[in-house]
């Protein structure tokens, strides 16, 4: 019965074993734990990017599977994501709606002129409202959302060929 | 000379850097794409007093270990504007932070809600003080034990006898 008081010890070594594995995982993938996840986009209700006169509303999204991409002109990792997005709408054809968060008007059209347009449409979220309500830290993000509007998975950061690759197409996939 | 310029400069440095938190924080407007945090005018004071507190139990997202009271930030320039807006709109301080944890889970507040898996961190703590507790009474009471104490050891006359020639022999061959 002596070995009793090893247990502790044992226990604190598989906890921190095991704790360290779940970091690790959560850094290598990109993905982001978020309350929305299971749960319907929130109330959306804002100006398409390309024209003030049309307000985008939650039915406007929904109907298919789509990715909901962060960005803004403003943001430099966004300038290294854009060409894998404009790749996904081309060639995959992947339904990508985007969201300008928290930019200016002529940035965000001027940055779609130059770059290529991947959107379906662009949505203007000057002062990040919506994307407040969405949990949005920073862009780039990018969210999974089904054909109902429930969001099924969040990618926080670059969206690259290689995480497309690896676990994104299938998550894609199984929208 | 250079040297009481640095030592100047050192002396200089906290107020300095009090400086630049102080301008660098703020909400991005559309119109201006400066960050200045805005001069809030609260409808009474302690409304302020709490708008102060609440900076300091909500984390920021996007920066590690730094409250939103103390962080310049994008996003929590946006938190801090929507706590002034929430407290003017009547909520309690717990209303507010459950609006938070909503967009952003349970790592927004420093002090995170009882309940859920939260429960198994009181649980885990108490049961394994107890385990110890137990581990510790039992070695005690194995180690008090009557056999323990050699005054108290009563012999056979066998075992006498034997001790006897054992003691004989040792002696016998010390000589």
């Amino acid at each position: 019965m002596r070995w009793v008081v090893f247990v502790p010890f044992f226990g604190v070594l598989v906890a921190a074993t095991v704790f360290g594995y779940m970091l690790s995982q959560g850094e290598d993938q990109g993905s982001a734990p978020s309350t929305r996840i299971g749960k319907v986009l929130p109330t959306l209700s804002l100006q398409d990017l390309s024209d003030e006169d049309l307000i985008r509303v939650n039915e406007d999204l929904y109907g298919s599977p789509f990715l909901l991409n962060v960005w803004g002109s403003w943001c430099p990792s966004c300038r290294i994501e854009h060409p894998v997005l404009n790749k996904l709408a081309d060639e995959e054809s992947v339904r990508i709606i985007g969201l300008n968060y928290r930019d200016t008007r002529d940035g965000g059209q001027e940055w779609l002129v130059d770059r290529g347009d991947p959107y379906e449409f662009t949505v203007f979220d000057p002062i990040g409202e919506f994307g407040f309500d969405l949990g949005v830290v920073g862009a780039p993000e990018t969210y999974f959302i089904d054909a109902e509007g429930i969001v099924r998975h969040r990618h926080v950061g670059i969206l690259s060929e290689r995480h497309w690759d690896n676990t994104l197409r299938d998550v894609w996939e199984s929208l | 000379m250079r040297w009481l310029l640095l030592f100047v400069l050192v002396l200089q440095s906290p107020w300095l850097m009090a400086q630049t938190i102080g301008e660098g924080t703020g909400l991005l407007t559309p119109d201006d794409q400066t960050l200045v945090e805005p001069l809030r005018q609260f409808s009474s004071s302690d409304l302020e007093e709490r708008f102060h507190r609440l900076n300091w139990t909500l984390r920021c997202m996007q920066c590690d270990n730094q409250a939103i009271g103390d962080s310049n930030a994008p996003v929590s320039a946006q938190m801090r504007d929507r706590v002034a807006r929430l407290l003017e709109d009547g909520y309690s301080d717990r209303e507010i932070v459950d609006f938070m944890i909503e967009r952003y889970g349970e790592g927004v507040t420093y002090r995170p809600r009882l309940g859920g898996h939260t429960i198994w961190i009181w649980v885990a703590g108490f049961a394994l003080t107890a385990f110890l507790v137990a581990v510790i009474l039992g070695i005690r009471k194995r180690h008090s034990g009557p056999s323990d104490d050699p005054g108290d050891t009563k012999l056979t006359a066998e075992e006498q006898a034997r001790l006897r020639a054992l003691r004989e022999r040792s002696r016998g061959e010390s000589a």
